[in-house]
């Protein structure tokens, strides 16, 4: 029990750093896949897509 | 045309935003996640039914970044001014000198309930003034839920063009209408808000009996601040409309004050006591933070020299046209225009700059303090940035696959050309309550107002101008805000009460702007 309180501590303390990095992510991450696409990087720009859909999915679990 | 309307197809295009209402309202979700799983609810849709590719997704979504670039820069940078004043000690000192300066009740309580709220959405926003204010009501001696919903109620008229009209700034993005274009109609619709919104406010607080004393100075000052904030928004300095409105209503104030009927010996209990940390500080220089963005925002945007000289470096990034394989077409065009030194989010920077080093020189801002005021703005920063982020790529993606356009051609088609002008500021109210935001109420649905405007042969102005003053009245509403609120009185797990109270007093409101916006209709 003790061991599960600490973790929720240390999760509670990570959601602030984790938001901030999504936060960053969801910015730099599409501008990145805009240039690769005028590249014509394809591949380069759905590896970034698919990040950023999961970068997405980190939003929703963090919250 | 991408889909043919039919109910099938126009509740496929409503899903994603019908995701975020469940969310946020049944089960209580932040706007970040309820936004992120809306988001997905748009991808999926706009690929499976309205033939979005990957290119066009893409585009839309670096489309939407630059939008929320662009607001984002004014919200960080005001919350950066919010916090640098408040730890001068403004806000505190401003909380105490205006009630010491009357003692009746209905002027204290519109001093404080309806104009110093109504100033604080100016500068800073996002739940401060509610957050500030409702506990200096309750400190007056009105009850929690009084206080909070005054405070609420109170500042509705001015969040449009308040929070250095952020939202208005997202209007502009989203429809790619010139602010001269949308000021005029979006002005004067808050700007008659503003009188229900004081009279309201002593209603509240003091009844029947208080709310006929206010008729006369609600009158005089709610006029003041809605001809100030029209002319500020009008001239292109939107940025400091609600500022604006909002000082010229406090000074009116203060010299109705001076009137004999309403002058009356202020009580002394009735006045909090000067906090330890504001000893020998002087309220005039603890303001100058926000004197000076005053004197910077208009000397930028008037003194046509400096703003050719900062106006040199603009960003932005080129599209090329964009078709959904069912034939819908976005036209190739640059995105949203970034004036990175004259944008208004700058000029909030400078004003932090010079007032921190001011601040510290007199000693207002002890050393050390820089740390805690960064962490209070990104605390407060991230949470909205990346719920901004989330919906504006969800408007984003909707916008670009034809659903914007097939919600709006299904309302156009069931709500008649006469009566949709009224029923623009309920859309505009029911999206600032989902999301708990103005500014997110114009992503979501400020592209489909346009639409419908268009398709109806409507004046877009003044549509558009209704969904931005039903966003600002129906923002105040949202349990987002309410529970913000709510905290700082003790009423934490009693937003429900609350939220009742406020919602009835919301309808007349975002009612009489609705009235408003219809019989202008006739005339344009």
């Amino acid at each position: 029990m003790m061991e599960t309180g600490s973790e929720v501590d240390k999760m509670k303390a990570l959601r602030p750093k984790l938001r901030i990095g999504l936060l960053v992510l969801q910015i730099l991450l599409p501008l990145a896949a805009y240039y690769a696409l005028q590249a014509g990087q394809v591949g380069l720009t759905w590896g970034l897509a698919v990040t950023f859909t999961v970068s997405m999915v980190g939003l929703i679990w963090v919250g | 045309m991408a889909l043919s309307l039919s109910l099938w197809t126009w509740l496929l295009a409503f899903l994603p935003v019908l995701v975020v209402v469940v969310l946020m309202l049944v089960f209580r979700w932040g706007g970040s996640r309820a936004g992120g799983l809306g988001w997905f609810a748009a991808m999926i849709v706009a690929v499976l039914a309205f033939g979005a590719g990957f290119e066009l997704l893409v585009y839309a979504q670096v489309k939407a970044i630059l939008l929320s670039l662009d607001v984002l820069f004014i919200i960080w940078t005001a919350l950066l001014l919010f916090n640098i004043a408040r730890e001068a000690g403004a806000i505190r000192m401003i909380g105490r000198a205006l009630p010491a300066m009357t003692g009746d009740p209905v002027m204290q309580s519109l001093l404080i309930g309806w104009l110093m709220v109504s100033f604080l959405q100016g500068m800073g926003g996002f739940g401060v003034p509610v957050a500030v204010c409702a506990p200096l009501l309750v400190g007056l001696g009105y009850s929690p839920v009084q206080a909070v919903a005054m405070a609420a109620i109170g500042h509705g008229w001015a969040v449009s063009f308040g929070s250095l009209a952020s939202a208005f700034q997202t209007l502009m993005a989203i429809t790619g209408l010139p602010g001269a274009v949308l000021a005029p109609f979006a002005a004067l619709l808050l700007g008659i808000a503003c009188i229900p919104s004081g009279l309201l406010v002593a209603l509240i607080g003091n009844g029947w009996k208080g709310l006929r004393r206010a008729l006369a100075p609600v009158a005089v000052i709610g006029l003041v601040m809605g001809v100030v904030q029209y002319l500020l928004a009008t001239n292109g300095l939107w940025t400091l409309g609600a500022t604006g409105g909002g000082i010229a209503g406090l000074l009116v104030g203060l010299l109705w004050m001076r009137l004999p009927k309403y002058r009356m010996t202020s009580e002394a209990q009735n006045v909090p006591p000067k906090a330890a940390e504001d000893q020998g500080k002087s309220l005039w220089l603890s303001l100058l933070a926000y004197g000076l963005l005053v004197v910077l925002a208009f000397s930028i945007n008037l003194i046509e020299p400096v703003d050719s000289f900062l106006s040199q470096v603009r960003l932005t990034l080129n599209f090329p046209a964009l078709t959904t394989s069912l034939g819908w077409e976005t036209a190739a065009g640059p995105g949203r225009l970034i004036n990175i030194f004259a944008h208004p989010g700058a000029i909030l920077l400078y004003t932090c700059i010079i007032s921190y080093i001011v601040y510290r020189r007199v000693g207002y801002i002890q050393k050390g303090a820089l740390k805690s005021i960064l962490g209070r703005v990104v605390r407060s920063g991230v949470n909205s940035s990346l719920g901004i982020l989330a919906m504006v790529g969800l408007a984003s993606v909707m916008l670009h696959s034809g659903m914007t356009y097939l919600l709006a051609q299904g309302l156009s088609a069931g709500i008649s050309r006469t009566v949709y002008p009224a029923v623009a500021p309920f859309i505009g109210a029911l999206g600032a309550f989902i999301t708990g935001s103005n500014n997110n109420s114009n992503v979501l649905f400020a592209a489909l107002q346009m639409n419908a405007a268009q398709l109806l042969g409507l004046s877009v102005p003044l549509i558009l101008g209704a969904q931005t003053a039903g966003g600002a009245l129906g923002s105040v509403l949202a349990p987002a805000k309410v529970i913000v609120g709510c905290s700082t009185v003790g009423l934490a797990g009693q937003e429900g009460s609350v939220m009742r109270k406020l919602l009835g007093y919301g309808a007349v409101t975002i009612g009489t702007v609705a009235l408003a916006a219809l019989l202008i209709s006739w005339l344009f």
